[in-house]
């Protein structure tokens, strides 16, 4: 490159500083909308976009490898700033996927036209957007000096977001109205100081001598004008009134673009949501509910440990409850307390027999509490975690939520403890419970007799609390019927009771309850968990078969909406919560039996049923079923493909151009007929005749445009017309373009009857002005049909 | 209109179809935004160039290569608008000019003054002027300007030099130092005529310019003869050679008279010889010599020898305007014009030809009963091919006054001093 090119740059500090203005205003506009979090990233991606831009501008790079660099630039600060809305502390690598798979979540809902619920796509749109903005107004500056491409996409960005950030006529309006108003006065002086320089780039270089003076006079006067100017255009006293033919035409003409807004408006739906985009299936306490039929819409993917050990059964919990009282669960648990993945240190209590396994979750929508295996001992994000705290300190956790709201599509891990004790341990746990266990977990509601009654009937013949919980699991599988519906258990009997005597068909909700009411009653510490099943995965099939099964060390668990699940966990001391599963719509949970201990008896061992593969029909109902969706659309593979292919088709395009500029290939019809030639197809007659006008020399092809003018004006010339001829018709028809077509004519003339190639210049430059006055005539005749006489006349004749 | 003017027009279109759809207040304020800044623009342009005047004089038109030039422009601003900035370009030939200014916060009813200072580099005639005042908005949306056309030009005469001595050879008649002073005495030296004086002797009378004239004229007479001194300039294009030139630093625009670099001739054997030429003529009009000029540039100067500072003047006009830029040789310039010099004239041939033309030129002259003394501009030096070594020695041999000037010499010292 030149030198002199690289010394034709435009950095000025104070047109610079006047843009970092105008992008922050445009910023700090945005951030005032309030549509979602995290909008405040705008301001340091137009900060970095702007630095960005007056770099790239004032650097020797050509357009391309500006646009490399803005590329490459842009998309890390944008990762960069939107992998930081995620939180503090969590890896790098964590949040990259996380975005991904929002984005991808993002994207297929969109593409199935579904509302978009994670804000992420609008919050990369805006990024993008920004950084566009941006970085475009400093090249544009550093550059070119051209005020209008660098104010421009930003008044047109500000004027969409004061469009659609509706706010009534108030004092908030007003100062918002003013606030904007900054970004005008700042364009203004940008123009004004743009505009200076040229003319000071001029003085240099016609040696036109002018004092530090001038620099500051003009600002000063530019200065007092701009303020002048937008305080009275601001300040204007009369109030705009809409034109109802106006506005009608409008409605019409902008028709296609609201088809297209409401097309699109799907990606913004986030944003109209604001702050409520997070709905939590399970909260701090819960209803028994009359269930609902759930879908199959997916919650979230988890990517398990494919061979726990033995008795290990996936529970995804969302809550645990220790009070009950009327058909209602809750926790007691007041205690919140924060952890960090770098400093998750939570006391837990130290069992035994437990096996800890990395579960990594992908959650379809948005979560503000986190599913965790039980019990959760590390976690990849901030989270706030609902506790209580033992004498000792140690900490059961009721819930763990997450500090900043997980969307669908992101992921996070967790490493979670659970029991492996086998059914010989668990019989000789101890049965001193920790008083604080039994003051939390021994709590009753006023129960009914024959409740109590049951309850010590079923447990009557077993004298640990194992085979207890055990006998009462299988009272329940084997006594009550599944419903996913049932009927409102009737106001004035206890919910429990009425379940377990009177209606004997229920759900997951019931079944738990009812077996942590009974064990309560017998002496036993139970608790109610809520969450998720553990899903199915493609590899159940051979998991449940005795055949060959592929080894792989995680399997993927879909969890659907299906899966919600309510489940009762008992305390054994030494070995913590157990699961139990009394749900008959749910596989039993079949743990090992274990090396006897000191020769304990056995009265029963249980026997390990098969785990039944899930069906549809064997799937549990889930307690809050009120966000239940249509089932889930087919991906739209063939749009995705079109897309994907049709960028690559772009891509190819640009890099042929590049290609055929750096090889000095020939133009792209040629290449196309010889394509079609090559392969012994003849090529389609417009493609012949652009290949034609396409191999022509810049003379030849600058001529044709009188032909194109004459065919345009309604004359087209016969074959036997003379390129004079054509030229004097061309005159006659349109009297301004007789130098030009003369001088064409000329060059014309020099490259086809002579040895010498005619000037390509002016000859290009004549062709270029007839083909825009014939348009302009073209028009006015389409205008005004009786103004000019379009009958047909020979062309032929001198004029 | 300018692009930018343009686009707020269209963004003015823009708001106001905005503004009547929409009924919002924000596409309101913009229209006026827009109409107020087309207006007020507008406005301000308008006014930006009415009743501005300018006037621009120097001292003199007149002056010498490496010379400062002054000269004055007054701006004069009628009514009471004040004016935010003025451009006042100098669109004269002279080079380096720096007439050029901006002038900003110019209050109504004032004049401004300023002098522009310039370092005469290039000889010639240049044009002061035309001079164009360009004003116009902050925002450049209606710039205004105006072009006053130029009224006087300025004569740039070549470099002068004094110098301290030169050859001069002796004429045909033998004698002491010669003693240019007319005398009432009859001698045989006629040194020219002036009006009849009562008590002039009748045999003074010259009638033949008496008859022409018709009133009576008096023949006056020298004590010694002198014969005129005759420039031969060589201004074929073929013979000349130059080098690349940085032009030396202007006089900056807030020149105050301070001391300034010393001005250098440009490496051009053509400027070498033009100043040779200047400063010779300079030498021998001060010596009462009558001097003439031959030189076949870009057209033929052929001035008689005469005497004076008249003379001197005519002489550097005609250097002042010559251009090497013939086609005729030196040779054939002198076998044109020596026929008509008086025997024991002296002839100076200055050029940077290196080539035996010169040598048969010299020898025509000789044989002529001319006095040739020869000047070469060493074309070698100046990025010829060829030096001037050989042909000095042969016109040394020749029994000729040669003086051979590089460059970078001082002319003084190679003009004065003999290199045997």
């Amino acid at each position: 490159m030149a030198r002199s090119e690289y010394v034709l740059r435009w950095w000025d500090l104070r047109a610079a500083l006047l843009l970092l203005v105008g992008v922050l205003a445009i910023a700090s506009r945005l951030a005032a909308t309030r549509w979602t979090e995290h909008l405040q990233i705008s301001y340091t991606i137009a900060f970095f976009g702007l630095l960005a831009g007056l770099a790239l501008g004032q650097s020797r790079f050509r357009t391309v490898a500006v646009a490399i660099y803005s590329l490459v630039f842009g998309g890390f600060v944008i990762t960069w700033q939107i992998g930081g809305t995620l939180g503090s502390g969590i890896e790098w690598a964590e949040r990259l996927m996380s975005l991904l798979g929002r984005m991808l979540t993002a994207v297929v809902q969109f593409s199935r036209q579904q509302p978009v619920q994670d804000p992420l796509l609008a919050l990369i749109l805006f990024g993008i957007l920004f950084w566009l903005m941006a970085e475009q107004a400093g090249y544009a500056v550093t550059r070119h000096a051209d005020p209008w491409q660098a104010v421009l996409p930003g008044g047109l960005a500000l004027l969409v977001i004061h469009t659609y950030d509706y706010r009534p006529p108030g004092p908030q309006f007003t100062t918002l109205l003013w606030a904007a108003s900054i970004y005008f006065v700042v364009s203004l002086l940008l123009i004004a100081r743009l505009n200076y320089l040229k003319f000071r780039r001029g003085w240099e270089l016609n040696r036109v001598y002018f004092s530090p003076e001038v620099d500051t006079d003009i600002s000063q006067a530019t200065l007092i004008a701009t303020i002048a100017l937008v305080v009275l255009a601001w300040a204007a006293p009369l109030t705009p009134n809409v034109l109802p033919p106006a506005r009608d035409l409008w409605a019409i003409a902008s028709r296609p673009w609201n088809d297209f807004r409401a097309r699109f408006g799907n990606m913004f739906t986030s944003l109209r949501a604001t702050f409520g985009v997070v709905e939590d299936t399970y909260s701090a306490q819960m209803n028994l509910g009359r269930g609902s039929v759930l879908s199959d819409e997916i919650v979230m993917v988890v990517e398990a440990p494919s061979q726990p050990p033995q008795g290990v059964r996936y529970y995804w919990r969302a809550w645990s409850y220790d009070s009950y009282d009327s058909g209602r669960w809750r926790t007691s648990f007041t205690l919140t307390e924060t952890a960090s993945p770098d400093g998750f240190d939570f006391q837990l209590p130290d069992y035994r027999a437990r096996w800890t396994g990395v579960f990594t979750i992908t959650p379809a929508g948005p979560l503000g509490t986190l599913y965790t295996p039980n019990n959760p001992v590390w976690v990849s994000r901030p989270v706030t975690a609902v506790i209580a705290r033992d004498p000792d300190e140690n900490v059961d956790i009721a819930s763990v939520q997450s500090a900043v709201t997980v969307f669908g599509g992101e992921t996070y891990r967790v490493n979670g403890s659970l029991s492996t004790a086998t059914v010989t341990e668990l019989r000789n746990a101890d049965d001193d419970y920790p008083e604080w266990i039994e003051a939390t977990y021994l709590q009753l509601p006023a129960l009914t007799q024959r409740t109590r009654d049951l309850a010590f009937e079923i447990t009557a013949p077993y004298d640990n609390a194992y085979d207890k919980a055990e006998a009462i699991t299988r009272w329940l599988r084997d006594n009550i019927s599944y419903a996913e519906t049932i009927e409102a258990p009737p106001p004035n009997q206890e919910p429990i009771d009425w379940f377990l005597f009177d209606s004997r068909v229920g759900f997951c909700n019931y079944y738990a309850t009812a077996e942590v009411i009974m064990l309560r009653a017998v002496g036993i510490p139970a608790r109610m968990s809520v969450g998720y099943a553990r899903g199915t995965t493609d590899d159940d099939t051979e998991q449940v078969g005795s055949g060959f099964r592929e080894v792989r060390d995680t399997f993927n668990y879909t969890v659907v909406q299906r899966d919600a699940h309510a489940w009762p966990e008992v305390y054994f001391p030494g070995y913590g919560w157990v699961e139990f599963e009394p749900t008959v719509s749910q596989a039993p949970i079949a743990r090992p039996l274990g090396a006897p201990v000191n020769n304990t008896a056995t009265t029963e061992t249980p026997t390990p049923a098969p785990t039944p593969a899930p069906t549809a029909a064997a799937a549990d109902d889930g307690p809050l079923p009120d966000s239940a969706q249509a089932a889930a659309a087919p991906v739209p593979w063939p749009l995705i493909i079109g897309i994907g292919v049709a960028v690559v088709l772009v891509a190819l395009g640009v890099a042929g151009w590049k290609m055929r500029e750096r090889f000095n290939l020939p133009p792209l019809p040629i290449m196309m007929e010889r394509g079609f030639r090559r392969i012994g197809l003849t090529p389609p007659a417009a493609l012949r005749e652009w290949a034609r006008v396409a191999a022509l020399p810049p003379v030849e092809k600058a001529y044709q445009e009188i032909n194109a003018a004459l065919v345009r004006l309604g004359q087209p010339p016969s074959a036997a017309d003379t390129p004079a001829d054509r030229v004097n018709a061309l005159r006659s028809l349109l009297p301004e373009t007789a130098t030009l077509a003369y001088k064409l004519l000329a060059e014309y003339h020099i490259a086809a009857y002579s040895p010498k190639d005619g000037n390509a210049a002016i000859a290009e430059q004549a062709g270029r002005l007839i083909r825009n006055l014939s348009w302009r005539r073209y028009v006015d005749m389409r205008v005004n049909p009786g103004k000019y006489d379009v009958s047909p006349r020979p062309i032929g004749w001198r004029a | 209109m300018t692009v930018s003017a343009r686009i707020i027009l269209v963004l003015l279109g823009l708001s106001v179809f905005a503004m009547v759809v929409t009924g919002s207040v924000i596409y309101s304020r913009l229209t006026y935004l827009w109409l107020f800044l087309l207006l007020g623009n507008w406005l301000w342009s308008l006014v930006a160039l009415r009743g501005v005047t300018l006037e621009r004089d120097a001292n003199t038109y007149r002056s010498q290569v490496g010379h400062v030039f002054e000269e004055r422009f007054v701006i004069n601003i009628a009514g009471r608008l004040p004016r935010l900035w003025l451009e006042v370009r100098d669109e004269s030939s002279l080079p380096g000019t720096q007439g050029s200014r901006v002038l900003t916060m110019l209050s109504g009813n004032q004049s401004r003054t300023y002098r522009a200072v310039t370092r005469l580099t290039q000889r010639g005639s240049f044009r002061l002027g035309p001079t164009t005042l360009a004003s116009g908005d902050p925002f450049g949306l209606f710039p205004v300007s105006r072009l006053s056309a130029s009224e006087n030009s300025l004569l740039v005469y070549p470099l002068l030099v004094d110098l301290p001595a030169f050859p001069s050879p002796a004429g045909l008649l033998t004698g002491g130092e010669a003693l240019r002073r007319r005398t009432h005495q009859v001698t045989p030296n006629a040194a020219g005529i002036r009006d009849y004086e009562p008590g002039d002797s009748l045999n003074r009378i010259h009638w033949a310019s008496t008859a022409r004239r018709g009133r009576l004229m008096t023949k006056e007479f020298e004590l010694d003869p002198l014969a005129p001194v005759w420039i031969f300039l060589d201004g074929e294009h073929a013979a000349h050679a130059r080098l690349p030139y940085a032009q030396q630093a202007e006089i900056p625009a807030n020149y105050l008279g301070r001391q300034v670099e010393k001005y250098r001739l440009p490496p051009s054997t053509e400027e070498y010889a033009v100043s040779a030429a200047a400063s010779i003529a300079q030498y021998f009009i001060r010596r009462k010599r009558a001097v003439g000029l031959a030189c076949r540039g870009d057209a033929l100067y052929i001035l008689a020898a005469e005497m004076g500072g008249r003379q001197l003047g005519k002489i550097l006009e005609a250097l002042a305007l010559f251009r090497a830029e013939g086609g005729l040789s030196l040779l054939a310039l002198v076998m044109a014009q020596a026929r008509h010099l008086p025997r024991g004239s002296t002839v100076v041939l200055i050029t940077p030809d290196v080539t035996n033309d010169i040598v048969i030129a010299t020898d025509h002259l000789l044989r002529r009963s001319l006095r040739p003394v020869v000047i070469l501009i060493d074309p070698h030096t100046f990025g010829g091919r060829v030096g001037a070594d050989s042909l000095a020695a042969a016109l040394r041999t020749m029994g000729v006054a040669v003086r051979r000037v590089a460059c970078g010499d001082p002319l003084e010292i190679s003009l004065s001093v003999s290199e045997n």
